[in-house]
């Protein structure tokens, strides 16, 4: 993996007796977009909480840019992040700018910083700066919420459901803006319930359930690790099955003729030999690529681990 | 981060509209002095009574901003952002703290200055002598006094974490439970009220209950213990 600038660390964190962040451990590549997911509940805003040091760990290591949480280096690395967790939480009696210029100021950067603007032009803002963010609808609030955590320019962006409340207008145009994160020096953790919008938007997933690591890695790998698809000459489909499942590999044959093998551990090239051995040449030999709903789905319900 | 409360206090309406609405009735108890003053009313009602007036209500005024500072955050849920520009929770409540004093030092002031331009005017309509000393060090007492009392609605806010909780222990404390104390024999003039009175009649000269040096120690053991439980729970516990 690239330079991390996060990594968990057989992290835990109960509330009561219920664990809702359980040995989790994973890591997040330096000017990457990683989309977090899990179920309601699965633990992603408690992960979101730790990193950004609102909550403690019962066990475990947090480093945030190479400072572990607990120490005084951790505070520091905080401060190098930008955050939207939950719902926006903003000051309702103060305009569009003043909030800005509110967080600006914890950052020592003027009232009048030319940043202001820009960040207020990034999310589509600007005619309403001097409106009061009560007036705001769910999507503009959503706008200003991540304007706060852009406006200083982190080098982490921590983005909890941000598209919530957003128009699909608002929705291309967020996920463009997280898209261009990266080539803006800056890392983004992204979590959402839209699977769909997390796989045009992220290069890498972290899958958590029940606050435990089920799947990590580039989206690319995650979503073709569920096995490969055969297409066999007609007739030889039960052929093909029996010598699978004599080689001990699960295969299901279904009524279009295409036969799903779980791979597991062994590379398709062993697939193909055993067909072969068994005088079965398939037409169309391919990765089993689904989308990250149906894979998200699958590795919820099974819990089984992804490396 | 001073400079984010500093915008905050600036840009919410709150601070403002306490200072209006104080300036606003203390004005408001002048001109009905003036309006219903008997005839053979001493002649020190004129100014004795805004400046009266004005005692009460900057108390209640500094307990509101005292409670606003962390209670805004609370009731707008903006503590986690506040938490994550400051990621340290002690400096928050230190900055916070200063904010606080700052802002009601400035209110009082604000207050005083006030009362007491309106007790000289009150004093030349009714053509009375304006003791512009003692009546500087009565605003002043009841500054300092009502300074205290928004200090403590600042601990309280931050222990109870909600603007109105911190608002309503305050005013309980203040006007209930505090009386009550003063009621127990020996103990009684070491709670908060007898003690921050103490420290008024040092600044009048008037007698107090309590020798000035006593009576300090009594106000920061208070003021201590009730912001430090509530910065130890800040500090300690997650941020929901």
């Amino acid at each position: 993996m690239a330079n991390s600038v996060l990594s968990f660390d057989s992290v835990t964190k109960s509330y009561g007796s219920r664990n809702a962040v359980d040995g989790l451990g994973f890591e997040v590549s330096e000017r990457s977009v990683t989309g977090l997911l899990g179920a309601n509940g699965a633990g992603k805003s408690t992960t979101m909480k730790l990193l950004l040091g609102l909550a403690a760990p019962n066990s475990g290591q947090i480093e945030l840019f190479g400072a572990l949480q607990g120490t005084p280096a951790f505070a520091d690395a905080v401060r190098r992040t930008g955050s939207h967790i939950e719902l926006p939480a903003l000051y309702e009696r103060a305009t569009a700018r003043q909030n800005i210029a509110i967080q600006c100021a914890g950052f020592g950067i003027g009232r009048r910083d030319p940043k202001i603007d820009a960040v207020l032009e990034t999310v589509g803002l600007s005619s309403r700066s001097t409106d009061k963010v009560k007036s705001f609808s769910l999507g503009m609030r959503q706008r200003m919420s991540l304007a706060l955590a852009l406006v200083h320019e982190p080098e982490l962006v921590v983005l909890d459901e941000p598209i919530n409340g957003l128009d699909p207008e608002g929705v291309v145009e967020m996920r463009e803006l997280i898209r261009s994160l990266p080539a803006r020096g800056m890392t983004a953790l992204v979590s959402s319930h839209v699977l769909d919008e997390i796989e045009r938007t992220v290069d890498e997933i972290v899958i958590i359930r029940e606050g435990k690591l089920i799947a990590e890695g580039p989206i690319a790998s995650i979503i073709t690790t569920s096995g490969i698809v055969l297409r066999v000459p007609a007739g030889n489909g039960d052929a093909a099955l029996a010598a699978l499942t004599a080689a001990g590999v699960a295969a299901t044959v279904f009524e279009n003729g295409e036969i799903r093998v779980d791979t597991g551990d062994q590379p398709g090239s062993v697939i193909a030999k055993v067909l072969a051995d068994a005088g079965v040449y398939p037409d169309e030999l391919r990765p089993q690529t689904a989308d990250l709903e149906s894979v998200f789905l699958d590795l919820t319900s099974t819990g089984e681990g992804v490396s | 981060m001073f400079a984010a409360e500093l915008l905050k206090i600036r840009s919410m309406p709150a601070p403002r509209l306490t200072l209006i609405i104080t300036l606003a009735l203390i004005l408001v108890g002048a001109v009905i002095v003036v309006v219903i003053a008997p005839e053979g009313a001493s002649a020190t009602a004129y100014y004795e009574v805004p400046d009266l007036i004005a005692q009460v209500i900057v108390a209640i005024g500094a307990i509101v901003l005292g409670a606003w500072i962390f209670g805004l955050e609370f009731a707008s849920k903006t503590l986690r952002l506040a938490a994550t520009v400051q990621p340290s929770r002690a400096r928050l409540v230190l900055v916070k703290l200063g904010s606080a004093v700052g802002l009601l030092l400035a209110y009082v002031v604000a207050v005083v200055a006030t009362t007491l331009l309106i007790g000289a005017i009150m004093a030349s309509v009714g053509s009375v002598a304006f003791p512009f000393g003692q009546q500087l060090d009565s605003a002043i007492s009841g500054g300092v006094e009502a300074l205290l009392w928004g200090v403590l609605a600042f601990g309280l806010a931050l222990l109870f974490r909600s603007y109105t909780a911190g608002l309503v222990a305050t005013l309980v404390l203040a006007l209930g439970v505090d009386v009550g104390l003063q009621q127990i024999p020996t103990v009684g003039k070491y709670s908060l009220g007898s003690a921050t009175s103490s420290v008024g009649d040092a600044i009048t000269g008037d007698a107090a209950t309590l020798a000035l040096g006593v009576a300090l120690l009594t106000v920061a053991a208070w003021l201590i213990v009730v912001i430090g439980a509530g910065a130890a729970r800040f500090i300690t516990r997650d941020l929901k």
